[in-house]
């Protein structure tokens, strides 16, 4: 790890939000619950949208109306996620940045990230137009079961982080 | 609620065989505890689903009884692995799951969260009203649910 990148996360570790919810044995716990509620939540609409995208559930709707609905779901638990999210990592910076699960997590949150921008770019301004039912272009298919396993592999490595980091409380 | 009964029953579970076996096999709670998150992951985007249509009924315009039913049926499916992959961690580690007041509290909540759900269900087959305050409290459960959950790691 870069020496300036080591010494802001321990700059980062010596923050009085930091030090507060590394000490305090009710705000991580909490912190942590909501962040598993927003991940789950996250992964619950992504999935959804994703299941219609490829037409194996939930036919009759029409797809852009569908993804619409569940995306304001998507966008309001990720932004949950990522502020509890931000909050478990400032509580203890240098383990979480040495911790291996840790690290795939965010570079599979980063590529599911690339992944939406991608497919909104391809054919967001062209979805309204997809007829019900309709035969969806191949790219949006790959692009429904890329973010599946993105998601996924985002909830598996985020778990497993819990079963290798040193707890601030417990695992 | 830790009696020493409770406690009693507890060592009973962790001398089975299969309990002994989870306890030795490293990967089997982690892989377990992913299949847990992945179930209650289905569980609540079903039930906000179903309880956004009756307290909004246009949200989701599901005005198809047959695609309701397909969330039911994922609700369903998925509590099927909630139940078999709690019941994995239960038998693995009961003194951590039974014995400890956050489960306690959650499977006061499951309870509450299903009876409320099948009572909806039924009102919804018939097509009658149904007060918003039980869509409210069932999402209210499952919210709870899933932080008494993690809770059980800290108490």
């Amino acid at each position: 790890m870069p020496p300036i990148l080591l010494s802001f996360l321990h700059w980062l570790m010596d923050t009085p939000v930091s030090i507060a919810i590394a000490e305090n044995e009710v705000l991580f716990p909490w912190i942590e619950a909501f962040h598993v509620l927003g991940v789950t939540l996250v992964f619950g609409s992504i999935a959804m949208v994703d299941l219609r995208l490829l037409n194996i559930v939930f036919k009759e709707r029409p797809i852009n109306q569908f993804c619409e609905q569940y995306l304001t779901i998507t966008w309001i638990t990720f932004i949950l996620s990522a502020i509890t999210g931000s909050l478990l990592f400032i509580s203890n910076p240098v383990n979480y940045a040495n911790n291996t699960n840790f690290l795939i997590k965010i570079s599979l949150l980063l590529c599911a990230g690339l992944n939406m921008v991608i497919f909104q770019y391809l054919f967001g301004k062209k979805m309204p137009t997809w007829a019900n039912p309709v035969q969806l272009p191949k790219m949006a298919k790959l692009g429904a079961t890329c973010s599946i396993f993105l998601w996924f592999g985002v909830i598996v490595f985020g778990r497993l982080i819990g079963f290798t980091l040193v707890p601030t409380l417990s695992s | 609620m830790r009696s020493p009964e409770l406690l009693a029953f507890c060592s009973s579970i962790e001398e089975l065989p299969l309990s002994v076996f989870i306890q030795s096999t490293s990967w089997v709670v982690p892989v377990v505890q992913i299949i847990h998150i992945f179930a209650i992951a289905m569980i609540l985007i079903s039930s906000i689903t179903i309880n956004l249509y009756v307290v909004q009924s246009n949200y989701f315009q599901l005005n198809s009884i047959n695609l309701l039913k397909q969330f039911r049926t994922l609700m369903y499916l998925s509590l099927c692995f909630l139940f078999l992959s709690g019941l994995v961690l239960i038998i693995g580690e009961p003194a951590r799951s039974l014995a400890n007041s956050a489960f306690q509290i959650k499977m006061l909540f499951l309870l509450s969260a299903l009876i409320i759900s099948l009572y909806m269900f039924r009102r919804i087959e018939k097509s009658q009203h149904i007060s918003k305050i039980f869509c409210f409290m069932a999402i209210a459960m499952w919210l709870g649910i899933v932080c008494s959950g993690r809770w059980i790691a800290y108490v």
